[in-house]
């Protein structure tokens, strides 16, 4: 079954988050994984309309910006005297080196026009149980307006 | 310090919930071998909220005794990567293996543990 493109480009993220991860999960209705120390948890925020990439055509072209989040979970020992924070950033730039790892990274296999690093956010889970770091990237794309399946680059 | 309460909810009350409530679980400390212990298991618990209001389910709890030797002893427990096994729906004939989410509470002779 044909994906919409917002949809082949997380399952793209996912992908290649899994060439540096063991553990790279997207959310299901009912958790099937745990939030281990360094696993990955890869969703979406809203999807906004993008008009100042959107072009006129027959059919015009929908500009659209994507919100990716991977979030690395850090959840180490609770004997670990080494720093949580230092395992924050070693997993903050260890997602951003694996986003990056592919010719026009930003791309995303020929689906986006461009993407860019958004903020690195550390989190603690209200219990202390888990933490980790949040890195967003703003994804800019644009589908026909009448067929969010197809490309328009 | 425990109280006079504690004590006897640990020597009786405790063990007598668990006699009627408890099912068999597998503790499987790092570094340690696996113990075969008895848990009271709530499945399926209220969501916890994380800080951005996302919420962080839990996929039960776990009452066990205060115990390295017949439960998990709270000072003994590695919520980082201490794991357990049991039978997360009834009827399953597989045991599945969580993580420690927190230590909710140890009181009583009681350690209750969430688990995810």
């Amino acid at each position: 079954m044909t994906e919409p493109v917002v949809e082949q480009i997380m399952a793209n993220i996912r992908d290649r988050m899994e060439v540096a991860f063991d553990n790279v999960h997207r959310s299901t209705r009912i958790a099937t994984w745990q939030p281990k120390d360094w696993s990955l948890h890869v969703y979406q925020q809203s999807l906004e309309s993008a008009p100042d990439v959107s072009c006129p055509g027959n059919p015009p072209a929908q500009g659209w910006l994507l919100t990716a989040v991977v979030a690395g979970i850090v959840k180490p020992s609770d004997n670990e005297t080494i720093a949580v924070d230092t395992f924050r950033n070693r997993m903050g730039a260890e997602i951003i080196a694996a986003a990056t790892d592919a010719d026009n990274w930003h791309s995303w296999g020929g689906l986006a026009l461009n993407t860019t690093l958004g903020n690195v956010e550390p989190y603690i889970e209200e219990t202390g149980g888990t933490s980790g770091v949040m890195v967003r990237f703003a994804i800019t794309f644009r589908t026909d307006e009448n067929d969010p399946y197809t490309v328009r680059i | 310090m425990g109280t006079t309460f504690d004590s006897h909810f640990a020597s009786a009350g405790f063990p007598m919930l668990l006699d009627q409530f408890g099912e068999s679980i597998v503790y499987l400390p790092n570094g340690g071998g696996p113990r075969k212990i008895l848990a009271i298991i709530e499945r399926n618990p209220p969501a916890i909220f994380d800080g951005a209001g996302n919420a962080v389910l839990p996929t039960a709890t776990l009452r066990v005794y205060n115990s390295a030797q017949s439960g998990i002893a709270s000072r003994e427990v590695d919520i980082g990567v201490d794991e357990v096994e049991f039978l997360l729906k009834i009827g399953d004939s597989i045991p599945k293996r969580f993580s420690f989410m927190t230590l909710m509470s140890q009181d009583s002779g009681v350690t209750q543990l969430a688990v995810i």
